[in-house]
């Protein structure tokens, strides 16, 4: 195909984007291509072997380029002079990769083929996770392309893992072994008690006997009981230097990364697969080794005590084997099938508890438990059904290690009966129990493939997140800047969370030291962007940002953050004492420290009413906080930071007028000095700033004093009367 | 702006020049050398659980704050007794010498206990609300609110760690 578009292009032509397509112009399936050159826009169809079907419009005579349609599909369309050519169809993701490159494409019309284009990859819709390498869709939750994992690779990363730890994690298998060759001696002991000693009544060897099995017995308890202490530690000990590497990296990754995944997605890494490696590292693996040794010196033994039997009596082991792997095979599924219904039915519970005041005030208690009562069954369903799996299975196991003893009783025993026969009863008894320890490990075995699989998979998984690069990190030469004076410039900023859809457009605007910032915008015009960008949890796309003349990606991050103080809306509060939400972030702060930032955010007064005083449990499962003690604690913890640049997010709502003073006086101490930016949802409450910068569409549309703003009858004074508006219909109504 | 200053100020008492004293009545009364004069002084620990001998805050009337105490312990003893008996009033803290028996029903851990105030018995719902500070001193907060501190766990007879080790 490449050699084919090559083909076509003229001596010097170079493509600039190429979008693969799946539909013709009419909707028929069919492979093409669309071409982006700095000449022309190109598509191209394959039909079979023939030559390839071509459109193509130069890009002199195209003056536009859009696409009509939805985010799933659509036509791409050129505008020239003589009207307009539908070019191309997309469908799916291809439609999103347009989409993002469409602008693009607009320049390179514009500037007739004198563009770089930018392009940006699409982030992937979950739904469509595929593969990088084969292109397979990858499942849910695996999160992995199962097919693309490289077993061996990965196996041997999860062994350098062990590496700092080789001499215990060897000694431990020599014990091992040393168990696994004390435990194959008793049988062989009996065999020789039964044949030679009881019919000769020789005492003295029977007295040596028994001894041997009982020393060899009570070596391979005491072997047994130190190789399980060793295990049990080096399996955790290897456990938790991985979880704490992957827990600090977690730390690490920028803010977009927690964007994308969900909590519960990274809780499951650091605790579930870390320990399903675990298992495998600790356990498994050797385990693995020591059952394939047990079946060989095993089959080895028997073999030497009477190879005619020994046949005979392995006999029905492969179809042992066999079936144990079809059912495992089988279990799995239905296992699989039941987790699934349990965290169906937990997902409901997560999420309906959570919103038990909807469910009440809309009176859909009823409609609830019918949805938990459905779940409920059908997670009780594949319960049973993996239930009756299970009986159905062991029963017939059971009957089919049967017949291996049988084989021994029937063939063994009439050989037994001949005077002189090389089987003797010893030798039955011997196959006996040597036939017991067989089944073990063959069932072990039988079972390993899934285990390594869901060890592999694990480890992938953890090694994904150990391997990702955070986004926003320090720049070569990146230096701190210790005492930040608070001037910020955005010098034509741009940025856009996914490409093609910018959510802040070429904004400059610049902070003096210690002035106060309101920005001000309808929803989604960009402001929370804003503060993101600001925070540098995010960079920018095109543009600067500049604190104190210095571009904000050549400071120190650290160094950065560790000046600036935000007070969110929600103010989020740490599990843990008063006094250590408010030193959050200032770890070595004295209770003196503590008490003056809480006496100038007023939260003093109601911290000494709290029963504990500054050691009352605050949080998740603390004390409960109104809004406003939680907004004080959180200004209070700005105080004590004492930052250069000051962020408020909506800092007073929701709140009591009583309260709401107290909360602006700590306000107005906070913001004393400090470069501020403030969204407020009330915009009265930004009467006080120095300027006001209104957003409107990721566009700054107006900048100026509340006075100045209001008298220009813009944005801001629409904003203004709707929200006194507003305010009317409230006091009318309520 | 003179009250922003006055809002934020700590003032920390100096220990050799406080002077404390209880009348008929048993109230306590403070005179900070050379010449201030506090009547009828309450003492609020700012951090009761964690530093129960530091950081004493000394209050006079309704909500009056006279400053405060940074350390019990450089007190000179008599000043220290009597803000020690005050302390004792508003934060009675039975010390745990013995646990007896120890055991949860559905989450509620329940402690059968000997202290220095005599028997008692625990109840504790949530065991956030069991907090262990430097030095082995663990302090329980019941489901009534009192507080039972053991010093020192590592001290308590083998018995005792064993059965509030398996319940934490």
């Amino acid at each position: 195909m490449r050699e084919d578009i090559e083909r076509l292009l003229d001596r010097g032509e170079h493509i600039k984007l190429a979008v693969a397509g799946d539909v013709s112009i009419h909707g028929q399936f069919e492979q093409n291509w669309l071409i982006a050159t700095d000449r022309r826009l190109l598509r191209l169809a394959c039909n079979g072997d023939g030559e390839p079907d071509i459109v193509e419009i130069p890009l002199s005579e195209a003056t536009a380029i859009e696409k009509r349609g939805t985010a799933h599909s659509g036509v791409v369309e050129v505008r020239t002079d003589n009207g307009t050519v539908p070019l191309f169809r997309c469908t799916g993701a291809t439609s999103r990769e347009i989409d993002s490159a469409l602008p693009e494409l607009q320049k390179l019309i514009e500037n007739n083929g004198a563009t770089e284009l930018r392009l940006r990859r699409p982030r992937r819709a979950r739904r469509e996770a595929r593969c990088e390498k084969c292109g397979q869709p990858i499942p849910y939750w695996s999160g992995v392309c199962l097919r693309c994992v490289d077993k061996r690779r990965l196996t041997l990363r999860m062994l350098a893992r062990v590496k700092p730890y080789w001499a215990w994690a060897a000694l431990s298998f020599a014990l091992m072994l040393g168990i696994t060759l004390a435990d194959l001696a008793p049988p062989y002991l009996t065999k020789i008690l039964i044949d030679r000693v009881i019919p000769q009544f020789d005492v003295r060897l029977l007295a040596i006997i028994v001894g041997a099995i009982f020393a060899v017995s009570t070596v391979s308890a005491l072997i047994g009981v130190v190789r399980g202490c060793l295990v049990a530690w080096l399996g955790q000990k290897i456990i938790y230097d991985l979880r704490k590497d992957l827990y600090g990296h977690l730390q690490e990754l920028s803010v977009s990364f927690y964007d994308v995944k969900q909590t519960g997605w990274i809780m499951d890494r650091v605790t579930r697969d870390t320990g399903n490696l675990e298992r495998f590292l600790a356990e498994g693996l050797q385990e693995a080794l020591r059952d394939g040794l047990t079946l060989l010196l095993i089959g080895v033994i028997l073999f030497f005590m009477n190879w005619r039997l020994a046949l005979l009596t392995l006999l029905p082991t492969p179809i042992l084997a066999v079936l144990t792997m079809w059912f495992i095979e089988k279990m799995h599924v239905v296992f699989h099938r039941a987790w699934r219904k349990r965290s169906r039915l937990t997902s409901l519970l997560a999420d309906v508890i959570p919103g038990v005041r909807v469910v009440r005030s809309f009176a859909q208690e009823r409609q609830e438990i019918r949805r938990f009562d459905e779940r409920s069954r059908e997670f009780m369903e594949a319960n049973v059904r993996a239930g009756m799996m299970a009986a159905k299975f062991f029963p017939s196991v059971g009957l089919l290690t049967m017949v291996g003893y049988l084989i021994i009783w029937g063939y063994g025993g009439y050989q037994a009966m001949h005077p002189h026969s090389a089987v003797t009863v010893g030798t039955l008894v011997a196959f006996i129990e040597y036939l017991w320890m067989f089944y073990h490990p063959l069932q072990n075995l039988s079972r390993m493939s899934h285990r390594l699989q869901h060890a592999v998979t694990s480890a992938q998984r953890v090694f994904e997140v150990l391997d990702m690069v955070p986004e926003v990190v320090n720049r070569p030469g990146a230096r701190p800047l210790p005492n930040i004076k608070g001037r910020v410039e955005f010098r034509n900023v741009t940025f856009s969370y996914e490409p093609g859809r910018p959510v802040l457009k070429n904004v400059s605007f610049v902070a003096e030291p210690g002035e106060m910032i309101g920005l001000v915008g309808p929803s989604g015009a960009g402001k929370s962007t804003t503060i993101n960008l600001l925070c540098r949890f995010y960079d920018v796309d095109e543009g600067q940002i500049l604190i104190d003349g210095v571009d904000i990606r050549d400071i120190e991050l650290e160094s950065y953050r560790s000046q600036l103080g935000v007070v969110l809306q929600e103010p989020f509060l740490f599990s843990g004492t008063v006094a250590e939400n408010i030193a959050y972030g200032n770890p070595d702060a004295s209770i003196y420290d503590i008490i003056r930032a809480a006496k100038a955010a007023n939260a003093h007064q109601f911290i000494m009413t709290l029963p504990d005083a500054y050691d009352t449990m605050v949080g998740e499962r603390g004390l409960r906080l109104s809004g406003g003690e939680r907004q004080r604690i959180s200004i209070a913890r700005a105080i004590l930071k004492d930052p250069r640049i000051l962020i408020l997010d909506e800092a007073t709502s929701s709140v009591d007028t009583e309260t709401e003073r107290d909360i602006r006086e700590a306000m107005e101490r906070l913001i004393a000095n400090r470069t501020t930016f403030a969204i407020a949802h009330r915009l009265s409450t930004l009467k006080n700033a120095s300027r006001l910068i209104v957003l409107d569409n990721g566009e700054m549309v107006e900048e100026g004093t509340h006075e100045e703003l209001l008298e220009k009858g813009g944005l801001f004074k629409k904003l203004v009367d709707m929200q006194s508006e507003l305010a009317k219909i409230v006091a009318v109504g309520g | 702006m003179s009250e922003r200053d006055s809002a934020e100020q700590v003032r920390i008492l100096p220990p050799d020049k406080l002077c404390f004293s209880r009348d008929s009545f048993g109230k306590v009364h403070l005179r900070i050398a050379p010449d201030e004069e506090h009547r009828e002084v309450r003492f609020v620990r700012l951090l009761p659980l964690s530093e129960p001998r530091r950081y004493i805050m000394v209050l006079s009337g309704a909500d009056n704050e006279v400053g405060i105490i940074d350390d019990l312990d450089a007190l000179p003893p008599e000043a220290r007794d009597i803000v020690e008996q005050e302390l004792e009033v508003a934060y009675f803290t039975p010390r745990i010498t013995r646990i007896v028996r120890a055991d949860s029903k559905s989450g509620v851990v329940c402690f059968e206990v000997e202290t220095d105030r005599g028997p008692a018995k625990i109840f504790v719902r949530d065991r956030n609300d069991i907090r262990f500070y430097p030095n082995g001193r663990v302090v329980i907060l019941d489901i009534n609110g009192v507080h039972y501190e053991i010093p020192n766990l590592a001290k308590l007879d083998r018995k005792s760690q064993l059965r509030f080790e398996e319940q934490t």
